[in-house]
Protein backbone atom coordinates (compact mmCIF):
# COMPACT_ATOMS: atom_id res chain seq x y z
CA UNK A 1 0.00 0.00 0.00
CA UNK A 2 1.48 3.41 -0.96
CA UNK A 3 2.11 5.97 1.77
CA UNK A 4 -0.69 8.28 0.57
CA UNK A 5 -3.24 5.52 0.86
CA UNK A 6 -2.36 5.05 4.51
CA UNK A 7 -4.01 8.33 5.50
CA UNK A 8 -7.29 6.42 5.88
CA UNK A 9 -5.78 3.76 8.12
CA UNK A 10 -6.15 4.23 11.87
CA UNK A 11 -3.10 4.50 14.13
CA UNK A 12 -3.87 1.05 15.47
CA UNK A 13 -4.17 -0.32 11.93
CA UNK A 14 -0.79 1.16 11.05
CA UNK A 15 0.77 -0.35 14.16
CA UNK A 16 -0.56 -3.78 13.22
CA UNK A 17 0.82 -3.36 9.70
CA UNK A 18 4.19 -2.38 11.13
CA UNK A 19 4.18 -5.47 13.35
CA UNK A 20 3.63 -7.50 10.18
CA UNK A 21 6.75 -6.01 8.62
CA UNK A 22 5.32 -3.03 6.71
CA UNK A 23 7.99 -0.32 6.81
CA UNK A 24 5.75 2.30 5.18
CA UNK A 25 3.44 2.00 8.16
CA UNK A 26 6.37 3.10 10.31
CA UNK A 27 6.88 6.12 8.06
CA UNK A 28 3.19 7.04 8.32
CA UNK A 29 3.16 6.60 12.09
CA UNK A 30 6.30 8.70 12.45
CA UNK A 31 4.74 11.50 10.43
CA UNK A 32 1.54 11.26 12.41
CA UNK A 33 2.69 10.75 15.98
CA UNK A 34 6.20 12.14 16.35
CA UNK A 35 5.11 15.82 16.07
CA UNK A 36 2.68 15.26 18.95
CA UNK A 37 5.27 13.50 21.08
CA UNK A 38 7.85 16.18 20.31
CA UNK A 39 5.42 19.02 21.05
CA UNK A 40 4.43 17.59 24.39
CA UNK A 41 8.03 16.77 25.38
CA UNK A 42 9.25 20.23 24.37
CA UNK A 43 6.59 21.94 26.50
CA UNK A 44 7.28 19.63 29.41
CA UNK A 45 11.07 19.91 29.35
CA UNK A 46 11.63 23.34 27.82
CA UNK A 47 14.64 21.88 26.02
CA UNK A 48 14.57 21.00 22.33
CA UNK A 49 17.46 18.51 22.34
CA UNK A 50 16.14 16.61 25.33
CA UNK A 51 12.66 16.61 23.83
CA UNK A 52 14.05 15.03 20.66
CA UNK A 53 15.74 12.28 22.67
CA UNK A 54 12.52 11.60 24.56
CA UNK A 55 10.55 11.48 21.30
CA UNK A 56 12.97 8.99 19.75
CA UNK A 57 12.93 6.85 22.89
CA UNK A 58 9.13 6.87 23.07
CA UNK A 59 8.79 5.94 19.38
CA UNK A 60 11.30 3.11 19.84
CA UNK A 61 9.14 1.75 22.64
CA UNK A 62 6.15 1.95 20.31
CA UNK A 63 8.00 -0.09 17.65
CA UNK A 64 8.96 -2.68 20.21
CA UNK A 65 5.49 -3.11 21.65
CA UNK A 66 3.81 -3.31 18.23
CA UNK A 67 3.76 -7.16 18.00
CA UNK A 68 2.05 -7.37 21.39
CA UNK A 69 -0.42 -4.54 20.73
CA UNK A 70 -3.92 -5.55 21.72
CA UNK A 71 -6.64 -3.77 19.80
CA UNK A 72 -9.24 -1.96 21.86
CA UNK A 73 -7.03 -1.32 24.86
CA UNK A 74 -5.79 2.19 24.18
CA UNK A 75 -5.11 4.42 21.24
CA UNK A 76 -1.46 4.41 20.19
CA UNK A 77 -1.40 8.21 20.53
CA UNK A 78 -2.69 8.03 24.12
CA UNK A 79 -0.16 5.30 24.92
CA UNK A 80 2.62 7.39 23.37
CA UNK A 81 1.66 10.52 25.35
CA UNK A 82 1.81 8.42 28.52
CA UNK A 83 5.27 7.13 27.67
CA UNK A 84 6.49 10.65 26.81
CA UNK A 85 5.07 11.91 30.09
CA UNK A 86 6.88 9.24 32.11
CA UNK A 87 10.16 9.83 30.29
CA UNK A 88 9.86 13.59 30.84
CA UNK A 89 9.10 13.16 34.54
CA UNK A 90 12.17 10.94 34.90
CA UNK A 91 14.35 13.58 33.30
CA UNK A 92 12.81 16.43 35.29
CA UNK A 93 13.40 14.56 38.53
CA UNK A 94 17.01 13.99 37.62
CA UNK A 95 17.55 17.61 36.64
CA UNK A 96 15.41 19.12 39.37
CA UNK A 97 16.40 22.66 40.19
CA UNK A 98 18.42 23.26 37.03
CA UNK A 99 15.96 24.05 34.25
CA UNK A 100 14.55 27.48 34.97
CA UNK A 101 17.77 29.48 34.90
CA UNK A 102 18.86 27.86 31.67
CA UNK A 103 15.87 28.92 29.65
CA UNK A 104 16.49 32.09 27.71
CA UNK A 105 14.35 35.06 28.52
CA UNK A 106 12.37 36.50 25.62
CA UNK A 107 14.52 38.95 23.74
CA UNK A 108 14.20 42.56 24.77
CA UNK A 109 12.70 44.66 22.07
CA UNK A 110 9.88 46.88 21.24
CA UNK A 111 6.62 45.28 22.22
CA UNK A 112 4.72 47.10 19.52
CA UNK A 113 5.88 44.86 16.67
CA UNK A 114 4.27 42.76 14.00
CA UNK A 115 1.85 40.07 14.97
CA UNK A 116 4.21 37.19 14.25
CA UNK A 117 6.90 38.56 16.54
CA UNK A 118 4.36 39.22 19.24
CA UNK A 119 3.15 35.65 18.87
CA UNK A 120 6.71 34.46 19.35
CA UNK A 121 7.04 36.50 22.54
CA UNK A 122 3.77 35.14 23.83
CA UNK A 123 4.89 31.58 23.18
CA UNK A 124 8.19 32.15 24.96
CA UNK A 125 6.48 33.87 27.88
CA UNK A 126 4.03 31.01 28.19
CA UNK A 127 6.87 28.47 28.19
CA UNK A 128 8.59 30.36 31.01
CA UNK A 129 5.37 30.41 32.99
CA UNK A 130 4.74 26.71 32.28
CA UNK A 131 8.19 25.87 33.59
CA UNK A 132 7.23 27.35 36.93
CA UNK A 133 4.15 25.17 37.37
CA UNK A 134 4.19 21.95 39.39
CA UNK A 135 4.69 18.98 37.04
CA UNK A 136 1.14 17.66 37.15
CA UNK A 137 -0.44 21.06 36.55
CA UNK A 138 1.95 21.65 33.67
CA UNK A 139 1.11 18.26 32.10
CA UNK A 140 -2.62 18.85 32.39
CA UNK A 141 -2.48 22.38 30.97
CA UNK A 142 -0.25 21.39 28.04
CA UNK A 143 -2.36 18.37 27.11
CA UNK A 144 -5.63 20.28 27.44
CA UNK A 145 -4.86 23.70 26.04
CA UNK A 146 -1.91 23.20 23.69
CA UNK A 147 -2.25 19.60 22.52
CA UNK A 148 -6.03 20.02 22.53
CA UNK A 149 -6.94 16.68 24.12
CA UNK A 150 -10.22 15.97 25.87
CA UNK A 151 -10.23 15.56 29.64
CA UNK A 152 -11.05 11.81 29.60
CA UNK A 153 -8.02 11.13 27.37
CA UNK A 154 -5.82 13.27 29.62
CA UNK A 155 -7.14 11.28 32.58
CA UNK A 156 -6.02 8.08 30.83
CA UNK A 157 -2.59 9.50 30.10
CA UNK A 158 -2.05 10.79 33.63
CA UNK A 159 -3.82 7.80 35.20
CA UNK A 160 -6.08 9.99 37.32
CA UNK A 161 -9.80 10.84 37.32
CA UNK A 162 -11.38 13.32 34.94
CA UNK A 163 -12.28 15.50 37.94
CA UNK A 164 -8.65 15.56 38.98
CA UNK A 165 -7.71 16.68 35.46
CA UNK A 166 -10.24 19.52 35.65
CA UNK A 167 -8.88 20.58 39.01
CA UNK A 168 -5.27 20.51 37.81
CA UNK A 169 -5.99 22.51 34.65
CA UNK A 170 -7.98 25.09 36.63
CA UNK A 171 -5.20 25.56 39.19
CA UNK A 172 -2.59 25.57 36.44
CA UNK A 173 -4.39 28.25 34.50
CA UNK A 174 -4.80 30.43 37.58
CA UNK A 175 -1.07 30.18 38.26
CA UNK A 176 -0.29 30.94 34.61
CA UNK A 177 -2.53 34.00 34.73
CA UNK A 178 -0.63 35.32 37.71
CA UNK A 179 2.78 34.53 36.19
CA UNK A 180 1.94 36.15 32.88
CA UNK A 181 0.22 39.27 34.14
CA UNK A 182 3.40 41.41 34.45
CA UNK A 183 4.56 40.19 31.02
CA UNK A 184 1.23 41.14 29.51
CA UNK A 185 1.97 44.72 30.51
CA UNK A 186 5.52 44.52 29.14
CA UNK A 187 4.29 43.23 25.81
CA UNK A 188 1.62 45.88 25.53
CA UNK A 189 -1.36 43.54 25.42
CA UNK A 190 -3.28 45.54 28.01
CA UNK A 191 -3.16 48.80 26.09
CA UNK B 1 -16.01 41.03 22.90
CA UNK B 2 -12.77 39.30 21.93
CA UNK B 3 -11.51 35.87 22.86
CA UNK B 4 -8.69 37.49 24.76
CA UNK B 5 -11.20 39.24 26.96
CA UNK B 6 -12.98 35.92 27.57
CA UNK B 7 -9.79 34.17 28.60
CA UNK B 8 -6.59 36.17 28.47
CA UNK B 9 -4.58 32.94 28.31
CA UNK B 10 -6.11 31.83 25.02
CA UNK B 11 -3.83 34.15 23.06
CA UNK B 12 -0.82 32.54 24.71
CA UNK B 13 -2.06 29.04 23.95
CA UNK B 14 -2.74 30.05 20.34
CA UNK B 15 0.78 31.41 20.06
CA UNK B 16 2.23 28.20 21.50
CA UNK B 17 0.25 26.07 19.04
CA UNK B 18 1.34 28.26 16.15
CA UNK B 19 4.95 27.73 17.20
CA UNK B 20 4.66 24.00 17.75
CA UNK B 21 8.02 22.30 17.19
CA UNK B 22 8.19 19.99 14.17
CA UNK B 23 10.43 16.93 14.05
CA UNK B 24 13.51 17.64 11.93
CA UNK B 25 14.47 15.33 9.08
CA UNK B 26 17.35 14.08 11.21
CA UNK B 27 15.03 13.14 14.07
CA UNK B 28 12.64 11.34 11.73
CA UNK B 29 15.58 9.47 10.23
CA UNK B 30 16.70 8.39 13.72
CA UNK B 31 13.19 7.20 14.53
CA UNK B 32 12.94 5.21 11.28
CA UNK B 33 16.39 3.70 11.77
CA UNK B 34 15.10 2.35 15.09
CA UNK B 35 11.98 1.05 13.35
CA UNK B 36 14.14 -0.73 10.74
CA UNK B 37 16.25 -2.31 13.46
CA UNK B 38 13.16 -3.58 15.26
CA UNK B 39 11.76 -4.96 11.99
CA UNK B 40 15.08 -6.62 11.17
CA UNK B 41 15.32 -8.30 14.55
CA UNK B 42 11.69 -9.45 14.34
CA UNK B 43 12.14 -10.78 10.79
CA UNK B 44 15.38 -12.68 11.41
CA UNK B 45 14.75 -16.43 11.03
CA UNK B 46 14.56 -18.05 14.40
CA UNK B 47 17.28 -20.63 15.02
CA UNK B 48 15.61 -24.06 15.07
CA UNK B 49 16.32 -26.13 18.14
CA UNK B 50 18.46 -29.21 17.35
CA UNK B 51 16.25 -32.22 16.57
CA UNK B 52 16.88 -35.95 17.03
CA UNK B 53 18.55 -36.26 13.63
CA UNK B 54 20.99 -33.46 14.55
CA UNK B 55 21.72 -35.13 17.87
CA UNK B 56 22.30 -38.52 16.19
CA UNK B 57 24.53 -36.97 13.51
CA UNK B 58 26.55 -35.18 16.15
CA UNK B 59 26.99 -38.48 18.03
CA UNK B 60 28.20 -40.47 15.00
CA UNK B 61 30.47 -37.77 13.60
CA UNK B 62 28.35 -35.79 11.16
CA UNK B 63 27.38 -36.39 7.53
CA UNK B 64 30.72 -38.02 6.45
CA UNK B 65 30.21 -40.69 9.08
CA UNK B 66 26.63 -41.14 7.86
CA UNK B 67 27.92 -41.82 4.33
CA UNK B 68 30.18 -44.61 5.60
CA UNK B 69 27.40 -46.04 7.71
CA UNK B 70 25.00 -46.07 4.76
CA UNK B 71 27.56 -47.82 2.52
CA UNK B 72 28.20 -50.50 5.13
CA UNK B 73 24.48 -51.07 5.62
CA UNK B 74 23.83 -51.43 1.89
CA UNK B 75 26.76 -53.81 1.52
CA UNK B 76 25.43 -55.94 4.36
CA UNK B 77 21.98 -56.12 2.81
CA UNK B 78 23.43 -56.99 -0.59
CA UNK B 79 25.60 -59.79 0.83
CA UNK B 80 22.59 -61.17 2.65
CA UNK B 81 20.42 -61.27 -0.44
CA UNK B 82 23.01 -62.46 -2.93
CA UNK B 83 26.08 -63.79 -1.16
CA UNK B 84 29.22 -63.94 -3.31
CA UNK B 85 30.72 -67.39 -3.97
CA UNK B 86 33.61 -66.83 -1.60
CA UNK B 87 31.24 -66.15 1.28
CA UNK B 88 29.28 -69.34 0.56
CA UNK B 89 32.51 -71.38 0.54
CA UNK B 90 33.49 -69.92 3.88
CA UNK B 91 30.12 -70.80 5.37
CA UNK B 92 30.33 -74.37 4.11
CA UNK B 93 33.91 -75.17 5.09
CA UNK B 94 34.18 -73.43 8.42
CA UNK B 95 32.33 -75.40 11.06
CA UNK B 96 32.86 -74.75 14.69
CA UNK B 97 32.69 -77.54 17.26
CA UNK B 98 31.61 -76.06 20.55
CA UNK B 99 31.59 -79.48 22.37
CA UNK B 100 34.14 -81.62 20.52
CA UNK B 101 33.41 -84.88 22.43
CA UNK B 102 29.67 -84.59 22.50
CA UNK B 103 28.95 -86.89 19.58
CA UNK B 104 31.08 -89.66 21.08
CA UNK B 105 29.24 -89.44 24.36
CA UNK B 106 25.95 -89.91 22.56
CA UNK B 107 27.23 -92.99 20.74
CA UNK B 108 28.46 -94.61 23.95
CA UNK B 109 25.18 -93.95 25.85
Amino acid sequence: MPLDAMSDVSDTGLLVRFANGDRLAAVALTQRLSPRALGFATRMLGDAAEAEDVTQDAMLRLWKIAPEWRQGEAEPATWLYRVVRNLCIDRLRKARGVGLDQIAEPEDGTPSVEAALIAQDRAAALQLALNQLPDRQREAVILRHIEGLANPEIAQIMEISTEAVESLTARGKRALGVALSPKREELGYDD
Amino acid sequence: MTTEQNDPLDAYFDAARAKAPQPSGALQARILTDADAVLASAGAPAKAPPGRLHAFLAAVGGWPAMAGLATATLAGVWIGISPPAMVETLIETQTVEYLPGFDALLEEG
